[in-house]
Parts: structure tokens; C-alpha cells; sequence
């Protein structure tokens, strides 16, 4: 049996319907909370904007237009509360001292390589971390949640061009940090030299 | 796509798998939903900084640029200002 479409969902939705909400929770949670992590850096945050995505959709459900995608709507949503976490909080400098204890926190003893895949991922989040916040969630969308240019325009609500300047800047910058780290291999390292 | 295009997403999308919501996360959602429903505020547990309800509009219509001159003009001639605003 087809699961149902975003579209009734929202609808039942609508009428209060909270299985509809774990429905559309199932559906679209990881990409909400990998969103909110992505431009948070705060585990602890992305877990809070989580849930205040789907208790959102919940108290203005008669807000969402049921004829419209629901996945953009998500992505915004989740966006725009994240830039005010961060900006009421002014949180997002923790990164800088925090996620790497996080990450360690979860890291096992296992072989030098698998040590090495996380020094590496661990890098390439701090230097994400270390991106002007416009850069950063045009980042995230773009590589962590593969949308296309134009759906992040029409997300974030901004020219395409814009999209792709910000991505520009924000792999210049990317591609300089981990230079610097030397964790990009002599071949990705060629590819920009 | 580039090497260092693929590099970068392999490594965040990596990242995105590993990382998850806690348990009972779901259920934490539906419980504060139905504390909405019931008009049980005082349950939601929603954090300060996130009362605010800031949702997006959709298709808001944006401030014309006329009104605000109204506005300044208000301001800087009341009398004027007011009929204009009217």
C-alpha cells in the first residue's frame, strides 16, 4: 500500500489529526534534525529545533498550503530557527571548543584508519562551523541534504546567483581550512591549486 | 560533481548518518502536540527562546515602500503626516 502524499497528510493534519504528525515525523525528521545540526553545530540545539519544527506544523498546520511541497516549508522553517537560536543564544561559537569532544565522546578505540575518517569529518565540520552563517546553511543544504541550487534559492529565498556565490566563498574557504589542516588528499588538493 | 565537491558531501552526509535525535524523541513530539491541542500550555516545555512563533508567512505581502515614507513623514510633520497615513 502507497503511504500517503505530504499533501493528505497536512490536510488531516489540519483537522488535528496527531498520527498524521508522526507520520510526517517519520518522513522528514532526519532531514530537520540534520539540518538543524549542520547549521547549529549543537547536537543538544538541533534535537530542541527538531521538535519545535514538528509542534509547528502542528499549531499552524491551517498555514501550510497542502497544494505546495511540504519540503522546502521544512527546510525554511528549520533555517530560520536555527539563525534565531543562534543569534538569541549567540551559542554558535561552541563549536570552535565543543564539538570536537563530542565527537570524541563518540569515537570507540579501533584501527588508525578509522581514526584517521574521523579526524578528518571532524575537520571538515569545523571548518563548516567556522563559515559565515549565510555560507554555512547554503553549505549544508547543498552537500549534506544534495538539494539542487534552485531549490535552496527558493528556500532560503534568495537569487540563484546568490546561492552560487555564497557556495563559491564558502568552498574557497573550506578548501583553505583543511589545506591547512592537510586533510585533503594530494589529488582533491591538485584540483584547486 | 568535483573531487572536492564529492569529498566534502561524503564526509558531511557521513556525519548526518551518524547523528540522530534521541530516543523517545518522536513521542516527545506528540505529547507536547496534544498539550497544544488541549490548550495545556504550561506543558509544552517549550524553551524561551523558541515562544516566539516566528513562522514564515507565505505569501506576505511586504511593506510598500510608500508606507514607510508615511510613516517618516508622521513623524517629521505630525499634522501632515497623519492625513497621509489616513
Amino acid at each position: 500500500m502507497e503511504p500517503p502524499p505530504d499533501r493528505e497528510l497536512v490536510l488531516r493534519l489540519q483537522r488535528g489529526d496527531l498520527q498524521a504528525l508522526g507520520e510526517l515525523y517519520d518522513r522528514h525528521h532526519r532531514r530537520v534534525y540534520r539540518t538543524a545540526l549542520g547549521i547549529t553545530s549543537d547536537a543538544d540545539a538541533a534535537s530542541d529545533l527538531l521538535q519545535d519544527v514538528f509542534l509547528r506544523i502542528y499549531r499552524f498546520a491551517d498555514r501550510i498550503d497542502p497544494t505546495r511541497p511540504l519540503e522546502p516549508w521544512l527546510y525554511r522553517v528549520t533555517a530560520n530557527l536555527a539563525y534565531t537560536y543562534l543569534d538569541r543564544r549567540k551559542r554558535w561559537y561552541r563549536f570552535l571548543f565543543e564539538v570536537g569532544d563530542w565527537f570524541n565522546r563518540e569515537l570507540g578505540p579501533g584501527p588508525q584508519k578509522q581514526v584517521e575518517i574521523e579526524e578528518e569529518a571532524a575537520s571538515v565540520r569545523k571548518a563548516v562551523a567556522a563559515l559565515p552563517l549565510e555560507q554555512r546553511t547554503v553549505v549544508v543544504l547543498f552537500y549534506m541534504n544534495d538539494l539542487a541550487v534552485d531549490d535552496i534559492a527558493q528556500i532560503l529565498n534568495i537569487p540563484r546567483g546568490t546561492v552560487k556565490s555564497r557556495l563559491y566563498y564558502a568552498r574557497k574557504s573550506l578548501r583553505g581550512r583543511l589545506q591547512r589542516k592537510r586533510h585533503l588528499k594530494p589529488h582533491i588538493r591538485y584540483e584547486y591549486s | 560533481m568535483s573531487q572536492f565537491d564529492a569529498f566534502v558531501r561524503s564526509t558531511m552526509q557521513r556525519w548526518s548518518r551518524q547523528a540522530g535525535p534521541p530516543p523517545g524523541a518522536r513521542d516527545e513530539v506528540l505529547r507536547r502536540a496534544a498539550c497544544i491541542r488541549d490548550h495545556r500550555w504550561e506543558d509544552t516545555k517549550l524553551p524561551d527562546h523558541l515562544q516566539a512563533w516566528n513562522l514564515p508567512k507565505r505569501n506576505a505581502p511586504k511593506v510598500p515602500l510608500w508606507h514607510l515614507q508615511s510613516v517618516a513623514l508622521a513623524v517629521s510633520f505630525p499634522s501632515g503626516g497623519v492625513k497621509l497615513m489616513l
